[in-house]
């Protein structure tokens, strides 16, 4: 479980570090009702959606697998003692 | 067995993401709080406004790249084009008074704005700047003039030659005052149409702005009128529920659109040139009514609980449940800054850090999610104060 939230954690990262990198960033002016060029509402909307699962979701998934983590190293030691 | 073993690791789950979140939730928007010294600044240009400029300037000084600006906010909304050379011209104009050893570059620009502007409403009449509706109508007012149009050009050339007399102006200024006074006379609630049978609060208190400068620029005055657009108002004009002005109304003075966000931080903003008291009562219930904060990012409604509107070219997108107005909150920024509420200020900066994606190159600031008119809005909101200031010292005092 640990692994598969640092990978969703990851996953989430590299979609949004695509969406940059491909200047989707320009086209989030559809927020204000401004339309850039053809495609230009999706770009936006996927940019200000990864983004802020990147702010938001991201940091949450790597401190749950951390605390998950220590949980099941104390529910580990418990079990030994 | 195996059921406890799902159990224990589902319990353990839910454990980690409720610690999760109640460790990051409360903490993400740290990451987008502002300094505020570096948006708004006592005295002089803060460096955001400065970078922010930066972007407007290189606008103004570039048709090529204006045009193509320009062209993507009139496929919208021929408003947005209007207000954005409203904004700017304001803001330069503070600019000014703030810098003085650089007002001669802010009042050349201004000038452009202002001379462009005149031309192009000469040239195809105020609709140019209004929205397609206002040709499926008739004025009320006898010469069918747009207090939208007229009001914001009256203000630009008035805070023009509140940073430096120009004589070319001052009829152009006296004029369109007069004219304005003229035809909001003749509505039952002393308010000029903007569009046809259609008053807007945000562009009477505009005119009344401009009009108070006018008064202080010429030694005109029209303070009787003043008062007795103040007592209508208050008295036929003011939401129930709210105790705010609403935002639209008919030439009669029947209320369209209860108090609107878009339209309520720019009124109490003017009113301070026109009732300080007033002002201050009206953004005080702006606040109760409309602002909010969650998890420390502040924005503000478009409509208050009491009243059902629509989402519209105001409005900006609403986001849904939480009522997040794009248009709202960023109105709300020159409000909180007028009325010098650091608090709100900055929990609206850190939303607007957040979800305007701003961009930073060259020495220039612009906010992606945003466009011309956003942006010039913003950058009033952290340049203002000193042209209101100027306005109050040379009329020998507050009203």
């Amino acid at each position: 479980m640990v692994k598969g939230l640092l990978i969703c954690a990851a996953l989430i990262g590299l979609v949004f570090l695509a969406c940059h990198a491909a200047g989707f960033r320009e086209s989030t002016s559809v927020l204000s009702g401004t339309y850039t060029g053809a495609g230009s509402v999706m770009s936006g909307l996927l940019y200000a959606v990864t983004s802020m699962a990147f702010e938001i979701v991201t940091p949450i998934l790597v401190i749950a697998a951390g605390v998950l983590f220590v949980l099941k190293l104390a529910f580990t030691a418990l079990g030994r003692k | 067995m195996k059921k406890f073993l799902l159990l224990q690791k589902s319990i353990l789950a839910v454990v980690a993401f409720a610690v999760a979140a109640g460790i990051w939730l409360p903490s993400v928007h740290l990451l987008f709080k502002p300094n505020l010294d570096r948006y708004v600044s006592g005295e002089g240009i803060s460096p955001k406004a400065r970078a922010l400029a930066a972007r407007h300037l290189a606008l103004w000084s570039d048709p090529e790249l204006r045009a193509g600006e320009i062209a993507k906010m009139r496929q919208n909304n021929a408003e947005w084009d209007f207000m954005a050379r409203t904004f700017f011209v304001l803001a330069l104009g503070n600019m000014a008074l703030r810098e003085p050893e650089a007002r001669d570059q802010y009042l050349e620009i201004m000038d452009a704005i202002i001379d462009e502007t005149i031309r192009l409403e000469e040239a195809n009449g105020a609709h140019y700047f209004l929205m397609a509706y206002a040709k499926y109508g008739h004025f009320r007012s006898s010469d069918g003039r747009s207090l939208f149009v007229d009001s914001e050009i009256a203000l630009m050339l008035a805070v023009r030659r509140l940073v430096e007399e120009k004589e070319a102006y001052k009829p152009l200024l006296a004029e369109r005052v007069e004219a304005m006074v003229v035809y909001m006379q003749e509505s039952p609630v002393l308010s000029g149409e903007s569009y046809p049978d259609e008053a807007w609060m945000f562009c009477n208190t505009t005119a009344l702005v401009a009009i108070r400068i006018a008064d202080v620029l010429d030694g005109t005055d029209h303070s009787d009128f003043i008062d007795r657009w103040l007592e209508v108002a208050k008295r036929e004009l003011v939401d129930p529920e709210t105790g705010l002005l609403v935002s639209s109304f008919t030439f009669a003075g029947r209320p369209k659109d209860g108090p609107e966000g878009s339209s309520i931080w720019m009124v109490a903003h003017n009113l301070l040139l026109v009732d300080r008291a007033f002002a201050e009562d009206q953004y005080r219930r702006a606040k109760d009514a409309l602002s909010a904060s969650i998890l420390g990012f502040g924005y503000a409604r478009e409509w208050p609980a009491t009243w059902a509107g629509p989402m519209d070219v105001d409005s900006g997108p609403i986001v849904p449940v939480l009522e997040i107005s794009a248009g709202s909150s960023g109105m709300a920024l020159i409000a909180a800054s007028a009325f010098g509420d650091r608090t709100y200020l900055s929990s609206l900066l850190t939303s607007l850090n957040f979800g305007g994606f701003p961009i930073e190159k060259d020495g220039q600031l612009r906010y992606a999610a945003s466009n011309q008119v956003g942006d010039a809005v913003m950058l009033y909101a952290m340049v203002l104060g000193p042209a209101w200031a100027e306005v109050e010292r040379r009329g020998g005092g507050s009203w």
